[in-house]
C-alpha cells in the first residue's frame, strides 16, 4: 500500500515537473508599443530565453501596441497569433512556429452583453473589450452594456477594468450573440493593461472635460468632520469653486448654482447640500459612480449651462448579504444590500442621519444665556435614504426601481423676559412685565425617485426606458410675539400682545419619462439617440402672514402663481472614428418648453474632437450650446433653501450659453498624466433679482436680464502610479456679470470670480492597512461689495437729510485668499472576505485658517468723552476653525 | 418687515452652521478723497436751489458737513445763465445756493457746475420736462374705523382714483404724491375754530415694490410708462391716515403728479431701493444712480401738476 501511494505520488510529481517544464506555461512580461510581430518574437526569445523556432518569411508585417504582465506564454502567442496564418506547435522543448490556412470571412457579426462585478454583480460602467489584433474595442455605458462588432472568427478577447482582474476571453464569433461577463476585483493593479493602438480608450479621461470622481477618493480623502462627501472631491478640481468651506453651492467654469445639472440615476435633483453647503445630500455607501463634465457636453446632456455631474447609484449585491455601519462625530451611516433572488434580484439600501442635534441645543442654549440673555436653543438635525431594488428578467432585460429622500430640519426659538418701573403720575411707580419670543422653522428635502427598464433589443441594440420623479420642497415657519403686562399686586393686565405668524413655502415638482438607445452598428460608430419629456411644477414662493392683537388680525397673503411647464427633448449623437488618430462626438439636441401658450425651441449642436498625435499624447477640442429652462433666484448668494427656483416664463426667457473648449492630455509612463485646458464660456439670459428688490414679491416683476462670460485655463498633474497618488491642480479663470438693473448696468466680477486657484489632493499608502490622505487649497478671495464712503444730502426747502452709502462698484473688494490644509489617516484592519474595519483619524483646517465667509459693517453707540457716538467698524465673520474628526466603519 | 424676519431666520441659520465668534478687522478699501454732494430738484418757473455738503469715510461717525463755500453755477450749453448766491443756514432751513433771477423752463436743459476749495470740481446735467395734467381726481369707498383703546383715534381709509395721459413716443417717468390736509382745530365757546393745517405726505409700503413701481422712501409712488407708454391711464390706490378727532379734522386731498426728468427717477428710485434693503451681508448692495459727475447726489429737473379732492363732504 505504502508502495503504490509512493508510486503515485512519484508520478504526480513528475507530471508536474513535466508541465512545468512546459514551455508554453512560462510568465513572461511583454510592453511594446507599435512593433512588429517579429520584433515582439524577439523580444520574448532575448529576454525569456523562449524556444521559438520560426522562418523569417512566414511572419506576417504586422504591428502591435501591448503592455501584459506575468502573463502565460500560450497567451501571448495566442493574442499574437490570432486570426494570422500561423500557428505553433511544441517540439519538446522547442516551439515551432509554422503555417496555417485560415478562412477570411467577410461577414461581421456582433457580441454584446453585459459586463459586472463578479463579487457583487453591480455593472460595470466604462469597462473595456477590446481586440488586439484588430485595434478594435469597445467600452461598456453606465448600465455595463457592450457591443462589438467583428469580423467573424475565433479569436481571443480582453475584458479588463481598472481594479478588477483582466480576462481573456475565447470567441467563437459566428452569428450574432450575448455574453455577459463577470470581472473578478483585485486589490492590486490590473494584471494586465492594454493600450490599444489608436486611443487612449480604456477610461473616460479621453471625453474633453470630463472626470470620473472615484467614490473611494471621498471615503479616503480628509473631509469635514470625517464625512465623506463626493462634492468636496469636486470642490478639489479645477474650474469647480465654492465659497468658505462649501458654502455657497457649487460653481463650475464661473456658472451660477443653479446651471449644474445634478443627476441621480438620471433624474435630476435640485437641492444637492445640507447646512448650506457644508455637506452634500450624497451619502457615499450608496454611489457606484460619478462623472464630472465641465464642458464638450455631450448631446444626450441637457437642461444647464456649466456642469453635469451624473451620479450612478449601486444596485444591490446579486450574489450575498452586504453590510456597512459608519459612525462619526457628525453623523451615523447604515447600508444593506444583498439578494431577494440569487443572480436575478437585489436590494440596496443606506441611510444616514446627522447627529448634530444630540449637541447643538444645549451649546446654543448656554450661548444664548451668556450672550442674549436669552431662554431658548437651536437645533438642526438632516437624514437620507437611499433605497434601490433590481430584478433580472432575462439576459436581455432588467428592471430597477430606486429611491432618494432626505430633509434638513432648522429649529431656532428663545424668549426674554424683563420687569420695568415707570413712574407713575401720582408719584409712585408702576410695574410692567415685557415679554418677547420668537420661534423659526426651516425644513426642507428632496425626494428623488426613478423606475428603470434595460432592454437589450438586439446585439447592436440596447434601451433604458425610464420614468423619473423629482421634488424639492422647502417650508419656513416663524413666530414672533411682543407682550406687556401691568403688574398689579400679584396679576397681570395685559397692556398690548402683538403676535406675527408667517410661513413660507415653496417647491419645484417634477414627473418625466424619457428613451435612451444605444446603437453600435460597427466599431467605428456609437450612436445614442432618446427622447424625453418633464412635467414641472413650481410653486414660487407664497408668504402667508398672519398678524395678531388682542383686537384685530391682519391676514396678508403674498402668493406666487404655480407655474407648469413641459419640456421635451430629443437628441442624437454619434461617437465615431474618423481616421486611425481622429475621434469625434458629433450630436444635436433639440429641446422645447411649452408654458401656457409659449414655446421656446431651441438647437443646440455639440462637437467634441479627439487627435491622438501619439500614443500618450491627446489634443482636444469641443464646442457646446446650452439651453436651461429653469432659474434659481437668491438674493443672498449663500446656497440657502429660501431661494427660489423659477421657471421661464412668457417674460422670462430661458438662458443660453455657448462654451468651447481645446485641451491637451499627455499620458506619463509609469507615473500618470498631465493634461491642461482652455476655455470660453459666453452665457446669455441670466436672471438676478433687481438691486433692493423685495424677494417676497412677484418675482416676475423684481428681477432683471444680463448675460456673463467666464475664460480660463485649468491645468492638472494626476498621479495614479505607485504607492503616492493623487493630483495638482492650478486654475486661471476670469468671470463677470452684467445686468441691466445691477451696478447701474456696469459689467462687474461674477463673485466667485477666483483668478487663482491652486489645489492638492494626495494618498500615500502605508502597509497594506496604513493611509496617510492630505488636501491643500488655496484660492484668489471671492469678490464682495462694500462701501468705502457715505454721503449726505440735503433737501434745500424741506431741509430734510438723507444718508447714503456708496459702495463704487460691484464686487470690488477681495476676501482675503483662501487657503486650508486637511489631513486623514486611514487605518484598515480586519479579513477582506469576512469583516472588515476602518478607522479615519481626521483634522480640517489644520493651521486654524480664519477664512471668512463675509463682511459685514458694524454700527454700535459708544459713549466716548462723556457723549454717546456711532463707532462704525468692519467685522469678518470667519468660518470653520480646526476640527478634528474620528470615523469608524465596520464592513462586513 | 416680512423680509426683515426672513432675513433674520436665514442669518441665525447660518450662524449656527460653524460661524464663529466675529471680530473686527481693518479692511483696505482706499482712502477716498471726500467728494462735493449736490441736492437739488428745479422746475419750471421757479428759482435754483442747492444744497452742497461733501462725502464722509464710512467708518467716521455719520454727520453733515456743509460745504458753504462753494462756487455754483448754471449753465445753458456753453452760456453761464447765474452763479448762485450761498444763504447761510436760518432756524429749519439748511445752508444752500439759490438763483436770484434764473428761473428753469419747459423742455430746455440746464448744466450745473460746482467748485469748492479741496474737492475737485463737479458738474450735473438734467432738463426740465413738460407737465403731464391730472384729467381726473376722485375718492371712492371712504371708510372709518374707531381705536376701541383711544375713541379719539379715527383712521379714514379710502380710495383714490387719478386719471391721466401718458404721452406717446417717448419715456416717461413719473413722481406721483399724495398730500392729506389735516385742520387742527380747538373748541371755543362752542366754535370751532382752525389754528392750523398741514399736508401730510402719504407713503406707500415697499412690499409692492416692482421694476417699474416703487414707493419713494419719503412718500408718493416713483413709475415709468414702459407698460402703458401712450395710454390714458387710470392709476387707484389706497389711502388710510389716522387723526385725533378731538384735535384735528380731514382736509381735501393733494395729488401732484410730476413728470420728472429720467435722473430724477434714477436717482430717487435707487435712494429708495437703498433706504429700504435689509442692512446685512446677505443683501445685495444697492448702488445710487447719479448724474453728477465727479461726485454725488442729483441735480434733476421735474415738472408738476396739481389737484384735489375732498375725502369727506
Amino acid at each position: 500500500m505504502v508502495q503504490r501511494l509512493t508510486l503515485i505520488c512519484l508520478f504526480c510529481s513528475l507530471c508536474s515537473f513535466l508541465k512545468a517544464q512546459s514551455p508554453l506555461e512560462q510568465l513572461c512580461d511583454i510592453e511594446v508599443e507599435d512593433k512588429t510581430l517579429k520584433d515582439c518574437l524577439f523580444l520574448l526569445m532575448q529576454d525569456y530565453d523562449v524556444p521559438l523556432s520560426f522562418q523569417s518569411s512566414i511572419i506576417p508585417e504586422k504591428k502591435y501596441t501591448l503592455q501584459l504582465k506575468a502573463v502565460k506564454l500560450k497567451t501571448i502567442l495566442d493574442l499574437l497569433f490570432d486570426d494570422l496564418p500561423l500557428t505553433y506547435k511544441v517540439n519538446g522543448r522547442q516551439i515551432l512556429l509554422v503555417g496555417r490556412e485560415i478562412s477570411i470571412s467577410p461577414r461581421s457579426f456582433t457580441i454584446s452583453g453585459f459586463i459586472s462585478d463578479q463579487e457583487s454583480g453591480e455593472p460595470l460602467q466604462g469597462a473595456n473589450i477590446y481586440h488586439p489584433l484588430s485595434g478594435k474595442g469597445a467600452i461598456s455605458n453606465e448600465y455595463g452594456f457592450y457591443s462589438l462588432t467583428l469580423r467573424a472568427g475565433n479569436f481571443n478577447l480582453i475584458y479588463s477594468y481598472v481594479g478588477h482582474e483582466t480576462q481573456t476571453i475565447a470567441i467563437q464569433l459566428e452569428n450574432n450573440f450575448i455574453r455577459n461577463i463577470e470581472l473578478f476585483p483585485s486589490l492590486d493593479l490590473p494584471q494586465v493593461v492594454v493600450v490599444p493602438k489608436d486611443s487612449l480608450l480604456e477610461n473616460q479621461a479621453n471625453d474633453i472635460s470630463t472626470v470620473d470622481i472615484q467614490r473611494e477618493a471621498a471615503d479616503q480623502l480628509p473631509s469635514l468632520g470625517g464625512e465623506p462627501d463626493l462634492l468636496r472631491v469636486a470642490h478639489l478640481l479645477p474650474g469647480v469653486q465654492t465659497g468658505a468651506d462649501g458654502v455657497g453651492g457649487i460653481f463650475v467654469r464661473g456658472g451660477s448654482a443653479d446651471q449644474n445639472l445634478v443627476l441621480i440615476d438620471g433624474v435630476p435633483i435640485y437641492n444637492v447640500f445640507h447646512a448650506a453647503g457644508m455637506f452634500s445630500v450624497f451619502n457615499t455607501n450608496a454611489i457606484r459612480s460619478a462623472k464630472l463634465v465641465k464642458g464638450g457636453f455631450p448631446a444626450r446632456y441637457g437642461g444647464r449651462l456649466s456642469s453635469v455631474l451624473d451620479i450612478r447609484m449601486k444596485e444591490g449585491n446579486l450574489k450575498k448579504f452586504k453590510g456597512q455601519a459608519d459612525i462619526g462625530l457628525m453623523t451615523g451611516r447604515l447600508t444593506l444590500e444583498g439578494p431577494l433572488v440569487k443572480d436575478k434580484a437585489s436590494y440596496f439600501i443606506s441611510a444616514r442621519r446627522s447627529f448634530i442635534d444630540w449637541y447643538l441645543p444645549s451649546i446654543s442654549a448656554d450661548w444664548k444665556k451668556e450672550n442674549n440673555d436669552q431662554i431658548g436653543q437651536t437645533n438642526y438635525y438632516f437624514y437620507d435614504i437611499n433605497a434601490k431594488v433590481n430584478y433580472k428578467f432575462s439576459n436581455r432585460d432588467k428592471v430597477y426601481l430606486s429611491l432618494y429622500s432626505g430633509k434638513d430640519f432648522f429649529d431656532d426659538n428663545g424668549r426674554t423676559f424683563f420687569e420695568l418701573e415707570v413712574p407713575n403720575s401720582s408719584g409712585g411707580t408702576s410695574r410692567f412685565l415685557s415679554r418677547q419670543s420668537y420661534n423659526d422653522r426651516f425644513d426642507w428635502g428632496n425626494t428623488v425617485s426613478s423606475l428603470r427598464w434595460n432592454h437589450i433589443i438586439s446585439e447592436k441594440l440596447f434601451s433604458n426606458v425610464t420614468l423619473t420623479y423629482s421634488k424639492l420642497s422647502v417650508d419656513i415657519d416663524y413666530r414672533n410675539e411682543d407682550n406687556l403686562d401691568r403688574i398689579v399686586s400679584e396679576d397681570l393686565i395685559n397692556i398690548f400682545n402683538v403676535i406675527n405668524v408667517g410661513r413660507f413655502n415653496s417647491s419645484i415638482e417634477d414627473i418625466g419619462g424619457k428613451v435612451d438607445f444605444d446603437f453600435v452598428p460597427n466599431s467605428k460608430h456609437y450612436v445614442r439617440l432618446g427622447f424625453g419629456l418633464t412635467r414641472r411644477e413650481f410653486i414660487p414662493g407664497a408668504l402667508f402672514f398672519n398678524g395678531t392683537t388682542d383686537e384685530f388680525q391682519v391676514r396678508d397673503t403674498i402668493f406666487n402663481d404655480p407655474i407648469g411647464s413641459t419640456e421635451y427633448n430629443f437628441y442624437l449623437e454619434d461617437e465615431v472614428e474618423i481616421s486611425k488618430h481622429i475621434r469625434a462626438n458629433i450630436g444635436l439636441r433639440l429641446s422645447n418648453l411649452r408654458l401656457d401658450n409659449i414655446n421656446y425651441g431651441y438647437l443646440q449642436p455639440r462637437f467634441a474632437i479627439n487627435w491622438t498625435a501619439r500614443k500618450d499624447l491627446v489634443f482636444k477640442a469641443a464646442c457646446s450650446r446650452m439651453v436651461q429652462y429653469l432659474h434659481l433666484l437668491s438674493q443672498s448668494g449663500f446656497g440657502l433653501p429660501s431661494d427660489l427656483w423659477v421657471s421661464s416664463t412668457k417674460n422670462v426667457e430661458p438662458q443660453t450659453s455657448w462654451q468651447i473648449v481645446a485641451g491637451v492630455d499627455k499620458r506619463l509612463k509609469n507615473i500618470g498624466e498631465i493634461s491642461g485646458e482652455l476655455y470660453y464660456k459666453a452665457m446669455d439670459k441670466l436672471i438676478n433679482y433687481t438691486e433692493g428688490a423685495n424677494i417676497n414679491n412677484n418675482w416676475e416683476d423684481n428681477i432683471t436680464v444680463g448675460n456673463g462670460t467666464a475664460y480660463g485655463l485649468e491645468l492638472m498633474f494626476k498621479k495614479t502610479k505607485g504607492s503616492m497618488t493623487g493630483w495638482v491642480s492650478y486654475g486661471l479663470s476670469y468671470t463677470n456679470r452684467t445686468f441691466e438693473k445691477i451696478n447701474l448696468g456696469r459689467t462687474y466680477p461674477f463673485t466667485y470670480d477666483r483668478r487663482h486657484d491652486f489645489k492638492i489632493a494626495l494618498s500615500q499608502r502605508i502597509g497594506n492597512n496604513f493611509q496617510l490622505t492630505a488636501n491643500w487649497l488655496f484660492g484668489t478671495g471671492t469678490a464682495f461689495s462694500a462701501a468705502p464712503i457715505r454721503f449726505i444730502t440735503v433737501n434745500p426747502i424741506t431741509g430734510i437729510a438723507t444718508l447714503n452709502k456708496d459702495f463704487g462698484a460691484k464686487n470690488q473688494f477681495r476676501l482675503p485668499n483662501l487657503h486650508r490644509l486637511d489631513i486623514s489617516a486611514n487605518l484598515y484592519f480586519g479579513d477582506p472576505d469576512n469583516v472588515q474595519h476602518m478607522f479615519k483619524f481626521g483634522v480640517y483646517n489644520v493651521y486654524n485658517r480664519r477664512n471668512p465667509l463675509y463682511y459685514k459693517l458694524r454700527e454700535s453707540i459708544v459713549l466716548f468723552d462723556g457723549d454717546f457716538e456711532t463707532q462704525t467698524e468692519f467685522v469678518e465673520i470667519p468660518m470653520l476653525p480646526f476640527l478634528p474628526s474620528i470615523n469608524y466603519t465596520i464592513k462586513f | 418687515m416680512r423680509t426683515s424676519i426672513i432675513g433674520l431666520i436665514i442669518i441665525s441659520s447660518l450662524l449656527f452652521m460653524g460661524a464663529t465668534c466675529e471680530r473686527p478687522v481693518e479692511l483696505s478699501l482706499g482712502n477716498p478723497s471726500p467728494q462735493l454732494v449736490i441736492s437739488s430738484d428745479f422746475t419750471a418757473g421757479q428759482n435754483v436751489l442747492v444744497t452742497v455738503t461733501e462725502t464722509q469715510n464710512i467708518l467716521e461717525s455719520p454727520a453733515i458737513k456743509f460745504v458753504d463755500d462753494a462756487t455754483v453755477e448754471v449753465f445753458q450749453e456753453d452760456e453761464l445763465l447765474e452763479t448762485l448766491t450761498f444763504i447761510p443756514q436760518t432756524n429749519r432751513l439748511p445752508p444752500k445756493y439759490v438763483s436770484n433771477q434764473f428761473k428753469p423752463q419747459e423742455g430746455e436743459t440746464y448744466i450745473l457746475k460746482a467748485s469748492a476749495p479741496g474737492f475737485d470740481p463737479i458738474m450735473a446735467q438734467s432738463h426740465v420736462p413738460y407737465p403731464v395734467e391730472i384729467s381726473q381726481l376722485f375718492v371712492s369707498n371712504v371708510d372709518l374705523t374707531v381705536n376701541s383703546d383711544a375713541q379719539n383715534d379715527m383712521t379714514y381709509s379710502y380710495n383714490v382714483q387719478l386719471q391721466f395721459e401718458d404721452p406717446a413716443d417717448m419715456v416717461n417717468y413719473y413722481h406721483l404724491n399724495f398730500l392729506q390736509k389735516v385742520f387742527s382745530f380747538t373748541v371755543l365757546e362752542g366754535d370751532t375754530i382752525i389754528i392750523s393745517s398741514s399736508l401730510e405726505p402719504v407713503s406707500f409700503s415697499p412690499q409692492n415694490n416692482k421694476n417699474t413701481f416703487i414707493a419713494y422712501f419719503l412718500g408718493g409712488v416713483l413709475f415709468e410708462d414702459t407698460e402703458f407708454n401712450g395710454d390714458l391711464i387710470t392709476a387707484s390706490f389706497n389711502i388710510s391716515i389716522s387723526i385725533d378727532s378731538e384735535a384735528q379734522l380731514l382736509g381735501p386731498m393733494v395729488a401732484q403728479l410730476r413728470n420728472v426728468s429720467e435722473h430724477y427717477y434714477h436717482y430717487y428710485n435707487s435712494v429708495s431701493r437703498q433706504q429700504t434693503s435689509g442692512n446685512d451681508p446677505f443683501s445685495p448692495p444697492v448702488f445710487i444712480d447719479s448724474n453728477v459727475e465727479n461726485g454725488k447726489g442729483v441735480f434733476a429737473g421735474y415738472n408738476q401738476s396739481t389737484d384735489s379732492t375732498l375725502v369727506i363732504n
